[in-house]
């Protein structure tokens, strides 16, 4: 615990310090640190994972933090900017008024701070790594950025119910590309293949759990937009089978939006599909797959301090 | 792995009373990784979904 506070104490100081002196208005800068207080962010005293210090574990596992620790504190808050501007756009085109973020900051607003997160984010990464690392991260962004488009109309209708390989090709692009970009910003070339599964397991694991929790959440909207997540498409399969389609006719001909006595009654019966205890047990089966590849390949490293620092953050409590 | 996995959910989600012994023995036709994670989940009787360790917003 002491080492992950001294971690995100530098990133903090390192966050302070470049946006004070960064050539933006003083509102802009209040805005930016006001995100960086939110739910789930650095400046956050109850966050347990942040992106920053994601990156940091990662990039420790093959920089010299003796060394090159300045590089890796200001990566790790570049990516910390970075995660946050896609936060906004995804809130932005969820429309979650009732959501931390945008029931503070005006949409106008927004748009402008996300752009802003972006090009600091990137004009760090290009002060400190090189330039095939610098195009990594510029790839996996463009590859969010067609996902989020996607993303718009990936949703239940009665022409079309996405199955779960579809869920699993559009959550890679979406948001599994931030656990690669992390990866794809530290790891040696050569053994990108190796580093890319266990991105994309931290990912999906990362995913799929979100969306099991964010159908009972009422700040969000995945329900009454009828995204297609993957409890809500488990959840229709069974229904399909069990009940003549209950939910999906639920789905389609009621508008959630302006009947929401019904959440209550449509989030009980997903629940009893048993399409949660099923995001429940993926989630967990892909992280599980991601900290024994750590494992396997710790023992081999001679790092093996900071990759047990690293499978600890992610949640295994045997280290 | 996920259609399995995904029918013995569905089997056992209904029942009122699981036993351990009963879960394992389901369980054995999945892959050993899956079929611990499968008993231990289905055996918590749960209002909510699980909170996953990444708890990323």
């Amino acid at each position: 615990m002491g080492l992950i506070m001294q971690n995100r104490d530098k990133i903090k100081n390192f966050l302070n310090e470049y946006i004070s002196e960064c050539e933006i208005n003083s509102d802009t800068k209040d805005f930016i640190s006001s995100l960086l207080h939110l739910k789930g962010k650095i400046f956050n005293v109850e966050s347990g994972f942040t992106w920053a210090e994601f990156n940091y574990h990662i990039a420790s596992l093959f920089e010299s933090t003796d060394k090159r620790d300045s590089s890796i504190v200001a990566c790790s808050a570049a990516i910390e900017l970075l995660v946050l501007a896609t936060d906004i756009l995804d809130d932005l085109a969820d429309q979650d008024l009732n959501g931390e973020l945008l029931t503070w900051v005006p949409a106008p607003q927004a748009v402008s701070l996300s752009s802003v997160l972006l090009m600091e984010g990137l004009h760090i990464v290009s002060q400190y790594k090189n330039p095939q690392l610098f195009l990594n991260v510029v790839e996996q962004l463009r590859e969010a950025a067609q996902g989020q488009i996607r993303d718009l109309s990936f949703c239940i209708s009665r022409k079309h119910v996405p199955t779960e390989k579809e869920y699993f090709a559009q959550i890679s692009r979406k948001s599994v590309s931030l656990t690669r970009l992390v990866f794809h910003l530290n790891v040696p070339h050569e053994e990108l293949a190796f580093w890319t599964k266990i991105a994309d397991c931290i990912g999906f694991s990362g995913q799929i759990s979100n969306d099991a929790r964010d159908l009972f959440d009422d700040t969000k909207n995945d329900l009454v937009d009828k995204k297609a997540t993957l409890p809500l498409i488990k959840a229709i399969e069974a229904s399909q089978t069990k009940d003549d389609g209950w939910l999906l006719m639920m789905l389609t001909t009621k508008n959630l939006r302006e009947s929401r006595d019904l959440l209550p009654i449509i989030r009980s019966y997903i629940k009893k599909t048993g399409a949660i205890k099923y995001c429940d047990i993926l989630s967990e089966f892909y992280l599980n797959k991601a900290l024994l590849l750590l494992k396997k390949k710790q023992e081999t490293s001679t790092n093996k301090m900071h990759y047990i620092d690293l499978i600890k953050f992610l949640g295994d409590d045997d280290h | 792995m996920n259609e399995k996995l995904w029918a013995l959910v569905q089997e056992f989600v209904d029942k009122a009373h699981v036993g351990n012994a009963e879960l394992a023995v389901a369980g054995a036709d999945l892959d050993s990784d899956v079929s611990s994670i499968f008993t231990k989940h289905m055996s918590q009787i749960s209002e909510l979904p699980a909170s996953g360790p990444l708890e990323w917003v």
